[in-house]
């Protein structure tokens, strides 16, 4: 009480590691992309990444934004998780985003994806997924309280925790 | 008198497009121009001009050389594409700073048009189709019905009643109830009281309900802009109060042919464009407050 949150917007296709117990991590309008976030508690360390979409086409050019790729999104959060002392065996990682229109068509499921390569990247880092928000035709906004790990959602006017 | 017009001539603050638009665009669709005429019209708009020439030379537009005059940008990139430009220019200036009943800043708002213009002429590029003359412009000014509705509740104190996930309406539908019309209707309105090109006026009129569009010669800009608004929406591109509660026609996918890979290829070769875009967009200065 009484010290005075640090913001730190976290960018679409960005990701942003931080041990300043003072910050405040937050990403806006996550549609179908995914915000991913780790916290491990006993240093504190969080991280938040706002992935955009599931992996780059054959021969994509390499985007100098991190998390516009699921794939490389959770590859390099984890290695600046990490950098900052961070343990795999002491993260505890949340998901929430990858909505969809309220009548989806065929071509529409990025949101789908998102989640499956998410997943599959996360299992493959021997990571479990501790809580998720997931679907639904929402766009949600993200906040991330360095000090406790709590992760709080903003959608449809109302806003809980996660 | 209907409610359309009863909610258009009730808003007196309603923003207006410098006339000078107007003009351009009859010189757009007259075919006898040529850049002296285009730099005559322009001329004595300063603030157009020094918009013009900013949004010309970023990195969208992608010239290789700086242009410092109206005339050569008329000679470099061709008549149409300077209209869009100027469109784009006059149209940053007269966003109010927040959009009453959307929960939306200018700032959101300019994110999104921008969005969706990219992404509609983006989408022209990955389906090898014939680009439709001012996709850019007509992408961009979609939702320009948004700013009279805007403008009239922050006048009339009213809000749009919607009710989230579990209100069967969409927001589009939420508007209806309240107005008795809604921002497509209202935008073709605007577009056509602006003098604006056709294709703009039937883009904002059809673009939530192309399966609709009464005659199908613009369909194919329809549809660009249906699909790329919803892509928009998707990735998150300035959401507003109604976020994904959006319908969408299978239709205009089917028409277009749309494929998943097609869409996320698109979202990622725009991702870079849309952002430098509205950062520039926006260190001009848009919202009016």
């Amino acid at each position: 009480m009484g010290e005075t949150s640090r913001d730190i917007l976290v960018e679409k296709g960005g990701l942003e590691v931080v041990t300043d117990r003072t910050a405040v991590l937050r990403t806006l309008h996550v549609g179908s992309g995914c915000a991913l976030v780790c916290y491990d508690p006993t240093v504190p360390v969080a991280g938040l990444a706002h992935i955009l979409l599931p992996r780059p086409a054959p021969k994509a050019p390499v985007m100098p934004f991190p998390a516009v790729y699921a794939e490389s999104a959770v590859t390099e959060l984890l290695m600046r998780l990490e950098g900052l002392g961070a343990s795999r065996d002491r993260l505890l990682v949340k998901l929430t985003g990858c909505g969809g229109l309220r009548t989806p068509v065929g071509p529409f499921t990025i949101g789908e994806r998102v989640e499956l390569i998410v997943r599959k990247m996360l299992w493959a880092a021997g990571l479990r997924v501790h809580a998720a928000e997931l679907g639904g035709p929402r766009s949600r906004s993200v906040r991330v309280a360095v000090a406790s790990g709590a992760v709080t959602i903003t959608s449809l006017r109302e806003e809980h925790p996660l | 008198m209907s409610n359309v017009d009863r909610i258009l001539n009730s808003v007196d603050k309603l923003p207006t497009l410098p006339t000078v638009v107007a003009r351009l665009c009859s010189l757009v669709s007259s075919d006898v121009w040529s850049a002296e005429d285009f730099e005559e019209v322009v001329g004595p708009d300063p603030a157009l001009t020094a918009n013009l020439l900013r949004f010309a030379n970023s990195p969208y537009f992608g010239l290789r050389r700086k242009i410092t005059t109206v005339r050569q940008a008329v000679m470099l990139m061709g008549i149409k594409r300077v209209f869009e430009i100027a469109a784009m220019g006059a149209f940053s200036r007269i966003i109010p700073a927040q959009l009453a009943g959307y929960d939306m800043k200018a700032a959101d708002f300019w994110h999104h048009s921008v969005a969706v213009a990219v992404l509609s002429e983006r989408l022209v590029v990955e389906l090898g189709v014939k680009m439709p003359e001012l996709i850019f412009t007509a992408g961009l000014l979609h939702d320009v019905g948004k700013i009279v509705i805007g403008v009239f509740l922050a006048a009339t104190s009213s809000d749009i009643t919607h009710h989230g996930e579990a209100d069967p309406n969409t927001f589009l539908e939420a508007e209806r109830v309240v107005l008795q019309t809604d921002h497509a209707e209202l935008g073709a309105k605007l577009a056509l009281k602006w003098n604006l090109p056709e294709v703009v006026e039937i883009v904002a009129r059809w673009h939530h309900d192309p399966a609709h569009l009464p005659e199908t010669r613009h369909q194919l800009a329809v549809d660009l802009v249906h699909v790329g608004n919803a892509l928009a929406h998707s990735l998150g591109y300035g959401a507003d109060r109604g976020e994904l509660l959006r319908t969408v026609d299978s239709g205009a996918f089917e028409r277009l042919g749309v494929q998943t890979s097609m869409l996320e290829r698109v979202g990622a070769e725009t991702f870079e464009q849309i952002r430098s875009m509205s950062d520039f967009s926006m260190q001009g200065g848009s919202g009016q407050s």
